[in-house]
């Protein structure tokens, strides 16, 4: 919605062939149910006849909604979806904005072996769904490769409720690093239960929850030191060529939304938007096709860092993440030194 | 290190078993007494949690603090739930009661949700955690299971001592002959309704205390009461208590020494199991 | 029954007319239905209350995508393998039935839930069906809504033709008798154990095909989406507004709970599921029948 506003009253249209288009953002809620995603995919594209698609939250629903904007030969442009999967489909309708899973805490490692060379092992723990097994799977494969030892590979329920038998598998292992997760109750829990067992790490990496700022009231000062990747930050520092300014964009939304920080998932949002626009200008038409091989060559540096797909499957390839760590009740991004603000705090000191 | 992993594991297995324990006690008496199948349990549950919860996030007050006010909105809570949908419904058949409790858990899980969000609750660490040996003990599970018990053991001195837990344990034995004894049945029903939803208050303010929850987590605790009642049997607390307790020790062995992602299905397994072998449930009864 | 036919008429007629919105709305109105008219066989007739009845529907999806992902080079079109789907979910029916079904009344309505969580469970963690991250299938299957409405609406049709024939035959007399007091039944000479097999068998073979032609259509299945308890929930409450153990109640049921979802879904989410639950509630106590049993009551009265 704040991409809507910046066409229509920022950049005054998307001028294609000397005609000033405007956007209008048509939504449903999807209920997080499959078979509704046919009917509204359905609905947005034959009865509101929309021009571009986005895809709705989540990688489950992402591939209902790919096939179905697929069979209509409209362009999707993924935003919330993440699983790698989505592009070894045989799709090339569908372009990725953000990081894929597989990636998601490859930077984490990065940065471990940055500041500690002699950390040696890796614990992985991580929910029961699509999106946290790839991540966790592409964390095991890259640790592997930087010559880790995964001394821990293990899931739970995504619903868990009690994860103390967990962490006290993973403290038998002793771990230099605690990475995984998957979403914001069970991250919660995982650090929560963590401090209380006293399963200790020199680093804690943690999907999805540790970026909301509801992690830091929910666990108060024990917070601190906790990282978390993330695909944006409200206070990355990326140079742009391309769209507002990262300082622009938090500032009207957070004039647009009762003052709330926008999170990841609002800037991902914006960004697939302004990706999207960025293809229209080039390719100077609103054709599917012509705008789809416009992305191919399309190489953009924004607020939300750089974009650039992989011509053939349209994953994303240049956007990587940023890492954030709690410190002193503060989130800060860490993580690249292109991006970063702060200094990691490592090791952390046991609890 | 093995040694002090399995004291771990059993400590912790303990600890989650008997907060599932207190969590189905409510769910226990009711179904004893009034033979019902109280299928919004869970969604009782998690609104006393969210009590707990609000209280202390408005308030700043400690979950045992405002455990009064939690256990008294319980108790009116299931008074009306009495008097508005189950009375009418006694004596319909078993379908009836079923999918009236199912509405109900229905209304309550998605009005929580248009109300107060999908976004995760949870209270603060507030009793700090201790080691005995390498075994940790942690502050708030070792309090909620401490009050499972205390709980557990008041319920059964209530049933066993008092005239109306006598008259409540006469309606579970026979409720016709209860009624000739000079026991006002109806009004048995709707204090054990009461009492049933106060427990599951109850349950709740332990699960703030110990636990992140959203209103979709009704479904798993109502699952897992099911379960518990199912194995501890009808009519005894202590049951219900063990029944968590073994639940909750299956669990955590299958998460360290099987595989951590089939824990959640020990319970239904377990569930199904005793079920398939006394299908009429552990404690059988002619009507 | 004149009405029905020409409503059927225009609605198969929707596909060809070329609005693919209008028939994937369609498609979700028939997908209330025939699980209504799945649980009806059961619950509807028998009277055992199924909380696991989702667990069918999973399971026809899960092996539908198993045979699409191993045959799809045979070339035929993969709607028909939903049909493996359901036999599959049958098969399942009748290993479960026999110790399931000697579990009376509420316990029966607590094991199946129990059931079918821990199915989902034990999916999630077979790497074989995909584990944690589901099952894909846009890489073998074209999407081709025609094919799954007009699968869905073959089927619909079949479980209505089923429905018709347990209604008016002695196995539909002897599930009645079940429902009614299984005991006397037994003491009447109906061989109960046999019969509520049968049901269940029957009732799980419609839950799996629409599984798993919904497979092909979302092109993913997962257990997170083809085992969620509120599907369970739709199709008791679909079946329980139109009238259980009739004929036409599930279709429509299916047919107002559909459009009442589909109303409500544009403005609040989780609006549905509280109406549902009030529906269900105002059911319950005011109109135990049904709308059929209420319909039924006033051409008698006015005949």
């Amino acid at each position: 919605m704040a991409w809507q506003y910046y066409v229509n009253n920022v950049t005054n249209g998307i001028m294609v062939n000397g005609t000033r288009y405007y956007v209008q953002l048509v939504y449903y809620d999807d209920q997080s149910s499959n078979t509704q995603v046919t009917a509204l995919y359905e609905r947005l594209i034959t009865q509101d006849k929309v021009d571009f698609l986005f895809t709705p939250y989540s990688s489950g629903l992402g591939f209902t909604a790919a096939t179905v904007a697929a069979s209509h030969g409209k362009l999707i442009v993924a935003t919330g979806v993440a699983s790698d999967t989505i592009w070894k489909q045989g799709y090339t309708n569908v372009i990725g904005t953000i990081t894929p899973a597989s990636k998601y805490l490859v930077s984490t490692i990065d940065l471990l072996k940055t500041y500690d060379p002699t950390a040696k092992n890796i614990a992985i723990v991580y929910s029961d769904d699509i999106f946290s097994a790839m991540c966790a799977a592409g964390a095991k494969n890259y640790s592997l490769q930087n010559g880790f030892n995964v001394v821990y590979y293990g899931k739970y329920p995504s619903t868990a409720t009690d994860l103390s038998s967990v962490l006290t598998s993973v403290k038998a292992t002793n771990p230099d690093a605690i990475i995984g997760g998957g979403h914001f109750a069970d991250g919660v829990l995982l650090i929560k239960q963590a401090k209380q067992l006293n399963v200790n790490a020199k680093l804690f990496s943690i999907l999805v929850a540790t970026d909301e700022p509801a992690f830091y009231q929910s666990l108060g000062s024990d917070a601190n030191y906790i990282m978390g990747p993330s695909q944006w930050e409200p206070d990355v520092n990326y140079p742009v060529s391309y769209g507002p300014s990262n300082q622009w964009f938090v500032s009207t939304y957070m004039k647009m939304f009762n003052n709330e920080t926008p999170t990841y998932h609002s800037a991902e949002g914006f960004a697939a938007g302004l990706y999207l626009q960025a293809a229209i200008e080039k390719a100077q038409s609103l054709d599917t096709a012509k705008v789809r091989a416009a992305f191919n060559t399309l190489s953009l540096n924004t607020f939300f860092g750089p974009l650039q797909i992989d011509p053939a499957t349209g994953i994303q390839v240049a956007h990587q993440m940023v890492i954030i760590q709690w410190q002193n009740g503060v989130k800060r991004t860490v993580w690249p030194p292109s991006a970063a603000v702060a200094n990691p705090l490592y090791p952390k000191p046991p609890w | 290190m093995v040694w002090e992993i399995l004291a771990q594991i059993l400590l912790n297995g303990f600890f989650t078993g008997s907060i599932y324990g207190l969590m189905a006690l409510g769910l226990m008496l009711i179904w004893g007494v009034l033979r019902i199948i109280n299928i919004a349990h869970g969604a009782l549950v998690i609104l006393g949690a969210y009590a707990a919860f609000w209280l202390f996030r408005l308030y700043g007050l400690n979950p045992f603090y405002s455990l009064p006010l939690v256990l008294l909105i319980g108790f009116l809570l299931g008074l009306s739930i009495h008097y508005s949908l189950v009375k009418p419904i006694l004596k319909a058949p078993e379908l009836s009661s079923l999918l009236v409790f199912f509405g109900l858990s229905l209304v309550i899980v998605n009005l929580m949700l248009i109300y107060w969000t999908a976004n995760v609750r949870g209270l603060p660490i507030l009793y700090p955690s201790y080691n005995v040996g390498s075994v940790t003990v942690i502050g708030d599970r070792l309090l909620a299971s401490v009050t499972a018990i205390v709980t557990t053991a008041l319920l059964m001195v209530f049933l066993q001592f008092t005239h109306l837990g006598r008259s409540i344990r006469a309606t579970v034995q026979d409720d016709e002959a209860a009624s000739l004894m000079g026991v006002n049945v109806n009004r048995i029903y709707a204090i054990t309704m009461g009492i049933g939803v106060l427990l599951a208050s109850l349950g709740g303010a332990l699960i703030a205390l110990t636990t992140p929850f959203t209103p979709y987590t009704s479904d798993i605790y109502a699952l897992y009461a099911f379960a518990v009642v199912v194995i501890g049997g009808l009519g005894n607390p202590l049951g219900t208590l063990l029944g968590g307790i073994i639940i909750g020790e299956a669990e955590n062995f299958t998460v360290a020494y099987y595989s951590p992602g089939m824990a959640p299905a020990v319970a239904f397994i377990l569930l199904v199991l005793v079920l398939a072998l006394r299908p009429r449930g552990l404690l059988s009864r002619r009507r | 029954m004149l009405t029905l036919i020409g409503f059927e008429a225009l609605a198969i007629a929707i596909p060809f007319m070329g609005s693919s919105s209008a028939t994937s709305l369609f498609m979700s109105v028939l997908e209330y239905m025939v699980l209504a008219y799945s649980i009806n066989l059961l619950t509807g007739f028998t009277g055992y209350v199924d909380f696991g009845h989702v667990v069918f529907f999973g399971i026809g999806a899960y092996a539908t995508a198993v045979m699409v992902q191993s045959f799809h080079a045979l070339g035929v079109n993969p709607y028909v393998f939903s049909i493996a789907g359901g036999l599959m979910a049958s098969l399942f029916a009748l290993i479960l039935g026999a110790p399931i079904l000697k579990i009376r009344g509420a316990y029966f309505a607590i094991a199946t839930l129990g059931v079918s969580e821990a199915v989902s469970v034990i999916i999630s963690n077979t790497p074989a069906l995909g584990g944690s991250y589901g099952m894909p299938l846009a890489a073998y299957v074209k999407y081709d809504l025609t094919s799954a409405y007009l699968s869905m609406w073959i089927l619909l049709l079949a479980a209505m033709a089923v429905t018709l024939y347990v209604a008016n035959s002695k196995f539909g007399y002897g599930l009645r008798a079940i429902r009614e007091d299984e005991d006397a039944a037994e003491v009447m000479g109906v061989n109960t154990r046999l019969y509520k097999v049968a049901a269940y068998v029957l009732s799980a073979f419609f839950a799996g095909v629409a599984g798993g032609i919904f497979g092909i259509v979302t092109a993913y299945i997962d257990t997170g989406g083809y085992f969620s308890v509120s599907k369970t929930v739709e199709m008791l409450v679909a079946m329980m507004l139109g009238g259980y153990g009739t004929l036409l109640g599930p279709l429509i049921g299916g047919f107002v709970l559909s459009l009442l979802e589909y109303t409500t879904v544009v403005y609040i989410a989780n609006l549905h599921l509280l109406v549902f639950g009030v529906i269900l509630i105002l059911l319950v106590l005011f109109l135990p029948e049904g709308i059929v049993g209420v319909l039924r009551r006033r051409t008698r009265l006015v005949g």
